[in-house]
């Protein structure tokens, strides 16, 4: 039997947490004197039913199995209770609960997709925004890796919650107890998030960008190193000068980083930069870069540093799953939007903010690959698979295969489902625009092409199309098998 | 000096048998019925040697020398330590996981051990050397270096068809800087005049300039125009296989294992990267057929035990291989594999126990190797003023020698001279002799 009252209370235990975050929006809306209730009701929500759930069990204790339920449930209720600012708040397409949910799911799975209409600080609140950018730093790292971090009752089968929530074929341990590895993930992250912070707010100090005040440079900061890609803006990171644009670059590649490999680098261990899956990441970065700078050096009139700010830039926000746009790539020519599309599918690298299938997954898939044709040849070949000096277990490339399966399976059927509902509604989609937006929902990227580009939104799925791209984000940020797992009969059999 | 020997196995015993002439030797084994075969000369105790009142009662107190030979790696390297506990004896042990021999070379005295000898490196030394240092027609059967690596001996076997064969040493002595030691047939060791002639299936010893040793190798088989060894199979994956997989990975040559076991041919191809490993029986003649083993330069057999692994050389050299190397555990054996088409024999434990011996006996010369199976010794040393060669033509000042010992070559100044009858030697030359084994420390002490 599923030990269900320890799941929830747990859950509780993490909803009590989060409610802490909550006083940033509160904070600012008592300083701008707007919101104040909506956040203080929330808060008042979040303790409540966080006490609710808490109280279920004393000494809350949980297995493997009951890891899985506990994580895509904490996501999901997260994402649901993370939805009542925008619907107390009332202002715009988000006040409508299905668009709230959307909005909530996508800051916390850092995918940055949105239903938001007049995206602007006059017509929204600056509590509101912050909000909105705060699920994404709070979703970026994992909320269930925050809790292990900073909640004792969490420490114990610690790993196992971690591996629900981050269940790619690494997760680093830093140090012996997952409770400190969680905890040095976290210093990486606010470090990084707080120098960025620092030199965002210095180029307006400089006077390099008067529009990125304190308040941008917090936002993106929450923006940038989740990977999220909501900003306060309209226009989002456009807006803003090249300065910014080109400091916001390197730290969407740290972010897609494998964060384990920052801190070791930190310590003085350079030889982590010949991590395999690094190596990789660094040449599809490049690849695509160089793809983009080709395909619209030739035909935009561009003069070389833009172009190769504006590709480097957009490589490395969909690679990453940030999903930033520092111009509207819509307009672009057939074929930087075809390479566009396909990075969709590569995400960041594992123990990274990056959603996605992963760079270790195409990794190990691509020498299983070459190792299959081998062993063709030799039929009697015992062959390993090596990763630099690693050896990747049968069980794990098994995993991995089946992973990348999964992952274009949920992508057909997506696409197979939004197009239905289209149907349904009589709305008419190039097949293009359909297979991005799932591809960028269930990747966790944010804006797709077409109708569903960096300057648009959405709204024009349909209510259901939107709720199954909530699904699909969700499905797509716990890497698909944690939440479906829970959905199988076997996992509710003795 | 007095040696304490752990372990009666037969690299125990044959250091001993080897020591006991010389040394007081004391052997200790926890199995009595091993002690019983041991000759009369040599003391024994019967007893667990990691406990310090076995090592106390075998007199630990008068010793020199300790030499660690039992089977488990930790229990040696407890043995020295336990040793040094009590004196600063010097500690030899032998080991089998070449990791413990890296650890140890990080620092002099670690595991409290004077010196560590690796079970399979020094078989899997040998074999590396033979296949990438010999000639490309016809590898030697046994090498070493001399002097700085300017002189090299070498054993070459005379096959069907040599030019050379049935031709007198005087004929063949129109190779330049090149000495012939001496020739082995037929279990006897002949140290050769300009008359004597060289037959087929004689071993023949070539000391000399490195460049000509090899050129020898090649003008003994012109006729068979074999290219260089590129592709090796090697027969079983246990511990002294991957050992000889882990040296031979470091050459340029493309190595395939074959292991029945899965596991073990798993941890052989995870810890082997750039090997080949397949996972079967190697008399499954499909596996031979599917990979074309049949078409490999050299095959390397490592099975265990000994008579599965000759039947395994055998058959490989039935099904066309063209050059098998084997090792052989039991020296009981070594004669009768030498007896089969098996190209080489290796025996690692004789290589061991020639290891210790070398390093023990070092006081009368430097670099002893011991070659056809102990029937020839070579080693180099310096001539000093008052010896009975200097001032002298070396015909008259080894005349009383003749019969016993070649003097391969001489190095004066950096220099090689290859010693003929009427070369003169000046003091403080280095030679390197090849001498009867059993004359051979007689022979250094004279010319000295």
């Amino acid at each position: 039997m599923i030990d269900y009252r320890s799941v929830l209370s747990l859950m509780g235990t993490v909803l009590i947490g989060l409610s802490v975050t909550l006083l940033i929006p509160l904070t600012i809306a008592i300083f701008t004197a707007s919101d104040i209730a909506v956040f203080f009701v929330t808060i008042v929500i979040f303790l409540v039913i966080g006490s609710l759930c808490a109280g279920f069990k004393e000494a809350p204790e949980i297995g493997i199995r009951e890891g899985f339920l506990f994580v895509m449930l904490t996501w999901l209720v997260v994402a649901i209770m993370g939805a009542i600012p925008y619907v107390l708040a009332g202002r715009g397409t988000v006040a409508l609960p299905v668009n709230a949910f959307f909005e909530s799911m996508s800051g916390f799975t850092t995918t940055g997709a949105t239903v938001m209409d007049k995206i602007s600080l006059e017509f929204h609140s600056p509590a509101i925004m912050m909000w909105r950018q705060l699920t994404q730093w709070l979703g970026g790292m994992g909320i269930i890796v925050l809790a292990v971090a900073i909640l004792p009752k969490l420490a114990v089968g610690g790993s196992q919650v971690i591996e629900a929530e981050a269940p790619g074929p690494s997760v680093e341990r830093l140090e012996p107890r997952i409770v400190g590895t969680a905890q040095k993930l976290w210093i990486i992250y606010v470090g990084l998030t707080l120098l960025l912070v620092i030199l965002l707010f210095s180029i307006n100090i400089i006077g390099l960008d008067p529009k990125m005040n304190l308040y941008n440079a917090f936002a993106h900061a929450f923006s940038t190193m989740p990977t999220g890609g909501f900003s306060p803006l309209a226009n989002g990171v456009a807006e803003f000068s090249p300065a910014v644009q080109w400091t916001i670059i390197p730290f969407m590649f740290l972010a897609g980083t494998n964060f384990a490999l920052i801190w070791w680098v930190l310590n003085g261990d350079f030889s982590a930069l010949k991590n395999r899956e690094f190596i990789f990441y660094s040449v599809i970065i490049l690849t695509g870069a160089v793809l983009v700078v080709v395909a619209i050096g030739s035909v935009m009139d561009l003069d070389l540093l833009e172009t190769i700010r504006h590709s480097l830039f957009q490589t490395l926000s969909i690679i990453t799953t940030t999903g930033f746009a520092s111009a509207d790539f819509t307009l672009w020519p057939g074929f930087a939007l075809t390479i566009i599309f396909l990075l969709m599918f590569v995400g960041g690298c594992a123990g990274s903010t990056g959603g996605g299938i992963k760079v270790v997954r195409w990794y190990v898939g691509l020498k299983s690959i070459f190792r299959q044709l081998f062993t063709t040849v030799h039929p009697d070949a015992i062959k390993p698979l090596h990763m630099g000096a690693k050896i990747i277990e049968e069980d794990v490339i098994s995993n991995i295969m089946t992973m990348i399966l999964a992952y274009f399976s949920i992508f057909l059927l997506g696409t197979l489902f939004l197009q239905l509902d289209a149907f349904r509604v009589g709305h008419e989609f190039q097949s293009i625009e359909l297979m991005s937006a799932v591809a960028a929902t269930l990747g966790n990227i944010g804006p797709a092409l077409g109708s569903f580009g960096p300057f648009n939104n959405y709204l024009e799925l349909s209510r259901i199309g939107r709720f199954i791209c909530t699904l699909l984000m969700w499905l797509g940020r716990l890497e698909i098998f944690t939440v479906l797992i829970v959905f199988t009969p076997a996992y509710w059999k003795r | 000096m007095k040696m304490l020997i752990v372990g009666a196995g037969q690299v125990g015993q044959e250091v001993a048998r080897k020591l006991v002439s010389d040394h007081t030797v004391h052997l200790i084994d926890s199995d009595i019925s091993t002690l019983d075969s041991v000759p009369r000369s040599i003391e024994v105790t019967h007893g667990d040697g990691t406990e310090l009142d076995v090592l106390k009662k075998a007199g630990l107190k008068q010793a020199d020398v300790l030499i660690v030979t039992t089977n488990l790696d930790q229990t040696n390297i407890m043995i020295c330590n336990t040793a040094k506990l009590e004196k600063d004896i010097f500690t030899i042990a032998r080991v089998m996981n070449t990791d413990y021999l890296q650890t140890w070379q990080k620092s002099t005295g670690a595991f409290g051990v004077d010196l560590m000898l690796g079970r399979a490196l020094q078989a899997a030394e040998n074999i590396v050397r033979l296949i990438t240092y010999s000639s490309r027609r016809q590898p030697a059967r046994e090498m070493e270096y001399f002097v700085d690596n300017r002189v090299q001996m070498a054993v070459y076997e005379v096959p069907d068809g040599s030019p050379l064969a049935g031709n007198s040493v005087a004929v063949s002595d129109r190779f330049s800087r090149l000495t012939f030691g001496a020739i082995f047939r037929d279990d006897k060791i002949i140290f050769p005049r300009g008359q004597d002639t060289i037959e087929t299936g004689d071993k023949v010893a070539v000391i000399g300039d490195p460049a000509r040793v090899k050129e020898f190798g090649q003008e003994l088989n012109p006729a068979e125009v074999r290219g260089k060894i590129e592709d090796i199979l090697l027969l079983g994956g246990g511990n002294f296989g991957y050992q000889i997989a882990r040296q031979l990975q470091k050459y340029k040559v493309n190595l395939i294992m074959i292991e029945q076991d899965e596991k073990r041919a798993r941890y052989l191809a995870e810890k082997l990267p750039d090997v080949l490993v397949l996972q079967g029986d190697a008399k499954d003649e499909q596996i031979w057929e599917r990979e074309n083993l049949n078409q490999v330069d050299l095959v390397v057999g490592a099975v265990s035990p000994d008579c599965q692994n000759l039947l395994l050389c055998l058959l490989a050299k039935q099904w066309g291989v063209a050059q098998v190397l084997s090792l052989v555990h039991e020296n009981a054996f070594v004669d009768l594999f030498e007896a089969t088409a098996i190209d080489f024999v290796v025996n690692p434990r004789e290589e061991m126990a020639n290891e210790i011996i070398r390093y023990i006996e070092v006081d009368y010369a430097e670099n002893i190797t011991s070659i056809e199976h102990h029937k020839g010794t070579v080693y180099e040393m310096s001539v000093g003023k008052s010896s009975p060669l200097v001032g002298r033509p070396l015909r008259e000042g080894t005349k009383s020698l003749s019969g016993v010992m070649t003097i391969g070559a001489i190095v004066r100044d950096s220099e090689l001279i290859t010693p003929r009858g009427d070369t003169v030697v000046q003091p403080g030359d280095r030679l390197v002799i090849l001498a009867d084994a059993e004359k051979a420390e007689e022979i250094a002490e004279q010319v000295e």
